[in-house]
């Protein structure tokens, strides 16, 4: 017993060393060769019903702005009017800088009428059954998500990851999920790693069946923490390169794409970290970040006004993935933008909008065959609204998604029944 | 008027005037002041609860505190339910130690739950089934329990006419004679018989036939006397405690004892000897080494007991806030399932790391959560640390006596196997 000890002790001495080795070993995941690598999907969920008739603006129904008397956004060509996307819809101009170029580019794809034929005006429950996505006539119980059931179909090929504190309804079940909160702070950590504490926590755990959960999680840890850092470096040199290049004044005074390539709020800063990592981690094909604050039923204002930040701050960072992504990795990546149900077609007593049904679900991309607004489209009357209150839902969203993921990763109808059970797919030439 | 409802009265009331203000302005300013009242109780509460469990540890009233609590849950964030919180966790949460039917019945018939799961909706040929359903499917007999469609039904008929008063202040609500006699009042909780659907129901085979506040009661005695109620409760009860899927035969005998002891005890409490029965039997079991995470509660109130050491908690603050980080913010789950007792749906990666941060965080900050006067090595020396100190296993030692600070030591400790998992199945921890 006495050698027995001993030799522990001994070894125990030396964890410090060998563990080194295993702390450098984080970054060398199995990651599958790039070319063989499927495309990336990056899944945007607004918390909170997002308002789509004031994001994806129907301009040439009357019945939108007799609806919205104080709120609705001005079609094109009106003083703060919408951008034009084609003879009905608009975007809202606050996204005209970030997401307007990127429809030029045919790079952005959206879907109007979109969402579930599940009827709940609660966000917690929507919510839930979007995430967990079974089928409409219910009788599906298993509590996993979608995006945790791709996860499976993908196997080795991939490693799925939520940029969350905690783990989305739709990134739970049984394939292992990495999950870590991108930190909005401006300023990256400065004490990096605390390497010593990580090495002795894993030293703890070896052999322990958590012993893998903790590797993966102080991984993801730090390889947030350094595309921060590298992140802030990079903005320091563009920040000294502009001031050499125009002067202190013109640098404050930046145009679009320079804001872009400096995140004014703090989703864009956190689209900059989540870009970072993603290509410095090619092994996370399927990725998941939250945006919340979108439950407007005051006050929403309409060109501009509360709602129009947020989608500004939205339009940022998503303008920002890009950028920061670079065209190759960028044409590699599929953004879903969805919210858990719409938002009352008419305006509230309170200048905001009560929780609705239909949405509109965005696809955005370097190789999405955008510069469209896609599926099946009706009238917007008062006898065409959902209950006389809501946009109807003409494209089941899981119909949409288990169409496009047939598409990105070659699902066959088996394999797509998993992930989206009692599900026709859509056929569409999205990417 | 318990004291314990003057915050829902008092909200109701402000909210009341607050909407009969004509100029849009001053209506909104005061429905903010309203909410803002609400807000604040909601976060004495959250305070005084933590501070309570973090002095008290993880131990007897604690876990039941929180089985309840979590059992019946309700959601802060849900239109008066807030201010409803201080009274339900009076009546219901600290009272569950009583009958089960008694608990179920004050529960079920408490503001907060009938304003969280919709019954101020329900009423007679308009059911709202939201609190019936889950009154079987979470309350009592559980997902698989032997019921039907049909009894979520009865059971949503026998509680139509359930829901609150009108608020303070409003015209007193008058009934002609046949039913003022009908009425229940118990705070700003009323039976109002006019909503309510006199007609027999016939729920799991048995006919409530009385009609009104007497079929309500009836339903409580049934559901608490039925076998799978003992099930659910036991199963669930056993996943609190070992943070595992019960093994079959602790957990046959679980129910078998709490249904003896819900037949048997008339007006006093049966949890007490319940647990203890339960937790003696669980103590039986060998040791296996992986044992499952302990919930963000348990983990939580344990290492803050720990590092507390006698002191009273004085930023009760920052515990709310670490409770959040970790995923279970008190009085905030939105769905009435509660959160999991389950170690595997805790166990992820952010959740460790979380755990990380959190015990760095309470290291640090330890002086100003439980007041100057103890260093950290102070800690260390406690009794209760130095006998967790002595219980690790040889690997944890060898890493805890490699750190060089004691700081460093105490994170460690804290962030250890034997501190984050179950120690065997089902001790409940020291």
């Amino acid at each position: 017993m006495d050698i027995d000890m001993h030799m522990r002790r001994r070894d125990g001495l030396r964890w410090g060393l060998g563990l080194a080795a295993a702390a450098a070993s984080w970054r060398v995941w199995a990651t599958p060769p790039a070319a063989q690598a499927p495309p990336r999907l990056l899944l945007v969920f607004l918390r909170g019903a997002y308002d789509s008739l004031n994001t994806l603006v129907p301009h040439a129904d009357a019945f939108y702005a007799e609806a919205r008397p104080n709120m609705a956004v001005p079609g094109p060509g009106q003083a703060n009017g919408c951008m034009p996307l084609d003879g009905r819809w608009g975007l809202h101009p606050a996204l005209a800088d970030t997401l307007g170029p990127m429809w030029a580019r045919n790079e952005l794809l959206m879907v109007p009428f979109a969402g579930t034929a599940f009827v709940s005006r609660s966000h917690f429950q929507a919510q839930d059954w979007m995430e967990m996505a079974g089928p409409a006539a219910g009788g599906f119980s298993a509590a996993t998500g979608f995006m945790n059931r791709l996860q499976q179909e993908l196997g080795g090929r991939s490693q799925a990851v939520a940029l969350t504190a905690h783990m989305p309804v739709a990134m739970r079940g049984p394939a292992r999920v990495h999950n870590a909160a991108v930190s909005g702070n401006p300023t990256p950590p400065a004490r990096l790693l605390h390497a010593t504490q990580q090495d002795a926590l894993l030293a703890m755990y070896q052999g322990h069946p958590m012993a893998e959960m903790w590797q993966e999680g102080l991984g993801l840890e730090n390889a947030m923490r350094s595309a921060a850092i590298e992140l802030a470096q990079m903005q320091q040199m563009q920040m000294q390169q502009g001031q050499m290049q125009k002067g202190p004044m013109d640098a404050l005074d930046m145009d679009p794409a320079s804001r872009q390539a400096m995140p004014a709020s703090a989703f864009a800063l956190q689209a900059a970290r989540v870009a970072q990592l993603l290509k410095t981690q090619p092994q996370y094909r399927l990725a998941m970040i939250d945006v919340g604050g979108w439950d407007t039923h005051a006050n929403q204002g309409g060109a501009t006004g509360a709602m129009a930040n947020r989608l500004r701050s939205l339009g940022e960072g998503l303008g920002t993935l890009a950028t920061q992504l670079g065209p190759a990795e960028w044409r590699q990546t599929v953004v879903v933008v969805m919210s858990e149900f719409g938002r009352t077609f008419h305006e509230n007593g309170t200048r905001g909008t009560d929780h609705g049904h239909g949405s509109a679900l965005w696809l955005l991309g370097g190789a999405v065959r955008g510069g469209r607004v896609w599926g099946e489209q009706t009238d917007l009357t008062p006898d065409t609204l959902h209950q006389q209150r809501d946009l109807p839902v003409l494209n089941e969203y899981r119909a949409v998604l288990g169409g496009l993921f047939q598409r990105l990763y070659g699902l066959d109808a088996d394999a797509l029944a998993r992930v989206f059970p009692q599900t026709q797919a859509l056929r569409g030439d999205w990417v | 008027m318990k004291t314990t409802d003057l915050l829902l009265e008092t909200y109701r009331r402000a909210m009341r005037e607050a909407n009969a203000l004509p100029e849009p302005d001053a209506k909104r300013e005061a429905q903010q002041a309203a909410r803002r009242m609400q807000a604040s109780g909601v976060t004495e509460l959250t305070h005084a609860v933590l501070a309570a469990w973090v002095n008290q540890g993880w131990q007897g009233p604690t876990v039941a505190q929180a089985f309840w609590l979590n059992h019946f849950n309700v959601y802060a964030g849900r239109d008066t339910v807030g201010a409803a919180l201080p009274g339900f966790w009076q009546d219901v949460v600290l009272a569950a130690d009583g009958r089960f039917a008694d608990v179920l019945l004050a529960a079920l018939t408490h503001p907060a739950m009938l304003v969280y799961l919709d019954n101020t909706q329900n009423r007679r040929n308009r059911l709202n089934e939201n609190l019936a359903r889950e009154l079987l499917e979470l309350h009592t007999l559980g997902a698989n329990g032997g019921y039907a469609q049909a009894d979520v039904q009865e059971v949503a008929r026998v509680l139509t006419g359930l829901g609150l008063s009108r608020p303070p202040g409003a015209p007193e609500q008058r009934w002609p004679d046949a039913l003022a006699a009908q009425v229940v009042q118990r705070g700003q909780m009323l039976f109002d018989p006019a909503r309510h659907d006199f007609g027999p129901k016939r729920v799991l085979g048995h006919t409530l036939h009385s009609g009104g506040w007497a079929d309500v009661q009836a339903l409580c005695e049934l559901l608490a006397a039925h076998p799978a109620t003992a099930r659910h409760i036991s199963r669930q009860w056993l996943r609190c405690l070992t943070g595992a899927e019960p093994e079959a035969g602790v957990w046959q005998d679980a129910s078998a004892q709490w249904q003896a002891h819900e037949a048997n005890q008339a007006d006093h409490g049966h949890m007490g000897p319940w647990t203890a029965a339960v937790q003696a039997r669980l103590a039986q079991q060998p040791y296996a080494p992986g044992q499952p995470l302990k919930t963000p509660w348990q983990w939580l109130v344990e290492v803050a007991h720990a590092v507390a050491a006698g002191r009273p908690v004085q930023d009760a603050q920052r515990l709310a806030r670490w409770c959040q980080q970790l995923g279970q913010r008190l009085l905030y789950r939105t769905t009435p399932d509660g959160y999991s007792w389950l170690g595997a749906d805790w166990a992820n990666p952010g959740q460790l790391t979380q755990r990380w941060q959190v015990a760095r965080a309470l290291v640090a900050e330890q002086a100003r959560v439980f007041g100057a006067g103890m260093s950290v090595q102070d800690v260390l020396q406690t009794s209760l640390l130095r006998e967790w100190q002595e219980h690790v296993s040889p690997q944890t030692a060898m890493v805890l006596d490699a750190a060089t600070l004691p700081a460093e030591r105490l994170v460690l400790l804290l962030l250890a196997p034997e501190t984050m998992t179950h120690r065997r199945a089902g001790a409940a921890s020291a």
